[in-house]
């Protein structure tokens, strides 16, 4: 029973943390209909920009979100209006600009920090309660991710929020209506990249860090944000939590590895049975 | 004038071993044969078929995984080869089958997951010989080469065969886009409902352009396998998948010279700019 408990535990902690990753995706699929494919990158850059402030400036870990955050979004902001604007309107360019990004950042990461395995110390401890042994960095991590996700839902209620989801839903209406949608798409890649950063400052401790380390997380949070129905934000958060408990539970019983082959199949396997994700809705274009 | 350009430039790289023997220069050129073959076949799915495969990894991996193990077996390797691509053809079938029901991205994704299993499986399983050799897992397995390594034509002959090779896919393709199942196939890829609506049908057809392209990418894979001698997981690796997506919307998705030409430049050209032995060329 109290296996169960630790799985149970142990990954809807790291379900909050990919769902964090996935809410981020699917809000820029939402609003610009592309397939974001640099998130991995920012979520890298989160845990590098971690390592370098724990062991080369000897600050507390603790405060890294806040340094990364605005780092990501500054450099989203940047990459957004300097190489994804002009090509707004191709969403398969769009694709291979974001897909070229990752690559460039895999190789700069490679010469700033080394193509080594790098690992930070832990500052916070494991403890046991009732039973089962919960990583306080854990769960921290699923702690604020679960704050960023409720935060971003209650933003999408606000005024800007609206604007924000009117754009998603029919960009040349907003655009009539006075919205600046150019302006919204931007941000939003920014706070998807702000996003990605926090969730890898969070998990920096937990994971060895290396320059292609943002490869795995990023194909997950995207076969999280396809199975629960490309845009659909709350299904990304439950699907990410499901996932993220499957995962344990697989790589418990058989072996880490095989955790991430199965989250794979298990994605194959819903499309095929609900060929537009879990919870997506078939969209009529005339 | 098209034509012209390019059949001359097939005449001028058959002749081209008549001029030097360099094995420098072989190599790179036979490699990017192959890169171009691997790239046609999945230009052949996206480009004529409409399927953006994310996956193509798996055709070459897989074609020379399967030369690996039928070699491991005993099978000499031009047995092996018609198995290994026939294998090819029946991942492509299957990959398109678990993707006939879907659309645009979600393709995508599910030919990049099918390949990343592949990928992860390759990188856990191993097998150990009966001599007592362990095989498998990031080193790969080895390959028995068509025409020995020691053999004074090597290079030649899997110049010659990828250069043939590549041509005869590169023609097939051009007779493809102009005959009417290749019609039928860039119908499909272009508005999938407007030709449900004339009365073909998608799956099937989306399922051929998948096998089609990876029997092509197969034939790169097992080739390149033997050539080498090693298949190994980086042959199913991510990169390649995109390498094959970047190269063939670079050169020009739907083309045939094109994406032949960005492998060209990305396998011969750029690598070779590094030779500095000028006097052998």
């Amino acid at each position: 029973m109290s296996t169960l408990l630790q799985l149970a535990v142990s990954g809807i902690l790291n379900g909050a943390v990919l769902a964090l990753m996935a809410v981020g995706l699917a809000l820029v699929f939402g609003i610009m209909r592309v397939i974001n494919l640099s998130h991995g990158a920012f979520f890298a850059l989160g845990s590098f920009l971690t390592y370098t402030i724990s062991v080369s400036m000897g600050k507390s870990p603790l405060l890294a979100p806040a340094v990364a955050a605005p780092a990501a979004f500054a450099l989203g902001v940047i990459f957004d209006r300097l190489c994804l604007a002009p090509v707004r309107q191709h969403h398969a360019t769009v694709a291979l600009v974001t897909l070229a990004a990752s690559i460039a950042g895999e190789q700069v990461f490679q010469i700033l920090w080394g193509p080594q395995y790098l690992s930070m110390p832990k500052p916070l401890p494991a403890v046991e309660a009732g039973g089962v042994v919960v990583d306080l960095q854990q769960l921290a991590a699923g702690l604020v991710a679960v704050a960023l996700t409720a935060a971003l839902f209650l933003g999408l209620r606000t005024g800007w929020g609206t604007a924000v989801r009117m754009a998603a839903q029919d960009p040349e209406g907003a655009q009539l209506l006075g919205i600046n949608v150019e302006a919204i798409q931007t941000l939003i890649f920014g706070l998807a990249s702000a996003l990605a950063a926090v969730a890898g400052s969070l998990t920096a401790p937990l994971h060895t860090i290396h320059p292609t380390m943002g490869r795995g997380p990023m194909i997950l949070s995207l076969a999280v944000v396809v199975t629960g129905g490309l845009g659909n934000m709350q299904a990304a958060l439950v699907a990410g939590l499901a996932v993220g408990i499957c995962a344990q539970a697989v790589s418990y019983y058989l072996a880490a590895q095989w955790s991430y082959i199965f989250a794979l199949a298990a994605i194959v396997l819903v499309l095929f049975t609900r060929p537009h994700g879990l919870l997506g809705k078939t969209i009529k274009r005339d | 004038m098209r034509s012209l350009f390019l059949f001359t430039a097939a005449a001028a790289l058959y002749l081209m071993p008549l001029l030097s023997r360099d094995p420098f220069l072989l190599n790179i050129l036979t490699l990017a044969h192959l890169q171009a073959l691997f790239v046609l076949g999945w230009d052949l799915t996206a480009g004529i078929g409409g399927q953006l495969s994310g996956g193509h990894a798996l055709a070459f991996g897989g074609a020379g995984y399967l030369m690996a193990l039928l070699t491991l077996k005993g099978l000499p390797p031009l047995a092996a080869l018609p198995v290994a691509l026939a294998g090819a053809l029946l991942l492509g079938l299957l990959v398109g089958l678990a993707t006939s029901r879907l659309t645009g991205a979600f393709v995508t994704l599910v030919s990049l997951a099918l390949a990343e299993i592949a990928h992860e499986a390759a990188l856990c399983t191993g097998i150990t010989t009966p001599a007592g050799y362990s095989l498998g897992g990031e080193g790969g397995f080895p390959v028995a080469a068509l025409v020995a390594r020691e053999a004074g034509c090597f290079y030649t002959f899997n110049y010659y065969l990828s250069l043939t090779l590549l041509l005869a896919a590169a023609a097939g393709l051009l007779a493809l886009k102009k005959s009417v199942p290749g019609l039928k196939l860039l119908a499909v890829g272009q508005d999938e409902m407007a030709a449900q609506a004339v009365g073909l049908s998608p799956p099937a057809l989306k399922t051929l352009a998948f096998g089609l392209g990876f029997l092509l990418g197969g034939t790169a894979g097992a080739l390149h396998a033997q050539y080498l001698g090693l298949a190994a997981p980086s042959s199913l690796s991510l990169e390649l998948s995109f390498a094959a997506l970047v190269l063939a919307i670079l050169g020009g998705k739907g083309t045939v010279a094109g994406p032949a030409l960005a492998a060209y430049l990305v396998s011969a050209f750029f690598p070779g700019c590094g030779c500095r032995r000028w006097r052998a060329c």
